[in-house]
């Protein structure tokens, strides 16, 4: 499991993290990422692939939701501006606020035809 | 409701499932949200899910292609890049590194019967 390739202009390539993720634990458990992914076909004797794949998801789906809270917060803010300030405004993450921030990743959401 | 009509159980997965919508949910509050509606929850556990499922089935299909079994970096590298995705080590580091990062204990596990 070499790959020296992969070096990027910092200086720290793929193969460092790599090392890194010997001892570190996703905030998933690796049970139930390793769950996921024997269901698809795969099977390591190395950890750290199963670590690195769900490292992946995790950030995938955090970049969605923190993109999202941007747009809530641009969207409150835009509401908010003329009137007195709020205090301790609560945020709730709705498919409005995620419907825009998945169309900029590339994935469509089409609500269910009857959908009530 | 008529007595008839049941609803239908959710497939099997229902434990990971709910692991799943446990770390969506833990985002969502790292990101500053208080509250999650139902559908959007439901959405992104779904989509981790299926990205996680994803995954492993493109690694496994680059891994065969090469003609071996055990799956190496540059496989995981290859399915990742397939999907779209930016392999990024110093994004990736910073990400797993953050001190924010929330933490589920690993389920319990039942200690095997004596025989």
């Amino acid at each position: 499991n070499s790959s020296q390739d992969s070096s990027d202009s910092t200086g720290f390539a793929l193969s460092d993290l790599l090392m890194q993720l010997e001892d570190y634990s996703p905030t998933i458990p690796d049970a139930v990422a390793n769950h996921y992914l024997h269901m698809a076909g795969f099977e390591s004797s190395d950890p750290r692939m199963s670590r690195l794949l769900s490292l992946a998801a995790q950030k995938f789906i955090s970049d969605i939701v923190n993109e999202a809270f941007q747009q809530c917060k641009l969207k409150g803010q835009v509401v908010t501006a003329g009137k007195a300030k709020v205090k301790d405004k609560k945020y709730v993450l709705t498919m409005e606020d995620l419907i825009p921030v998945l169309n900029e990743h590339g994935i469509a959401i089409r609500k269910p035809p009857y959908y009530t | 409701q008529p007595n008839h009509i049941k609803m239908v159980e959710p497939p099997m997965n229902t434990s990971r499932r709910k692991m799943i919508q446990h770390v969506v949910s833990l985002f969502a509050q790292e990101g500053g949200f208080h509250t999650v509606e139902k559908p959007v929850l439901e959405l992104l556990t779904e989509m981790f899910q299926a990205s996680l499922f994803e995954f492993g089935r493109s690694t496994r299909m680059f891994t065969e292609l090469a003609g071996r079994v055990e799956p190496t970096v540059g496989d995981v590298t290859m399915a990742l890049i397939d999907m779209g995705f930016k392999v990024d080590p110093v994004g990736l580091r910073n990400y797993s590194r953050r001190h924010t990062r929330p933490m589920i204990p690993a389920p319990q596990t039942l200690p095997l019967p004596k025989r």
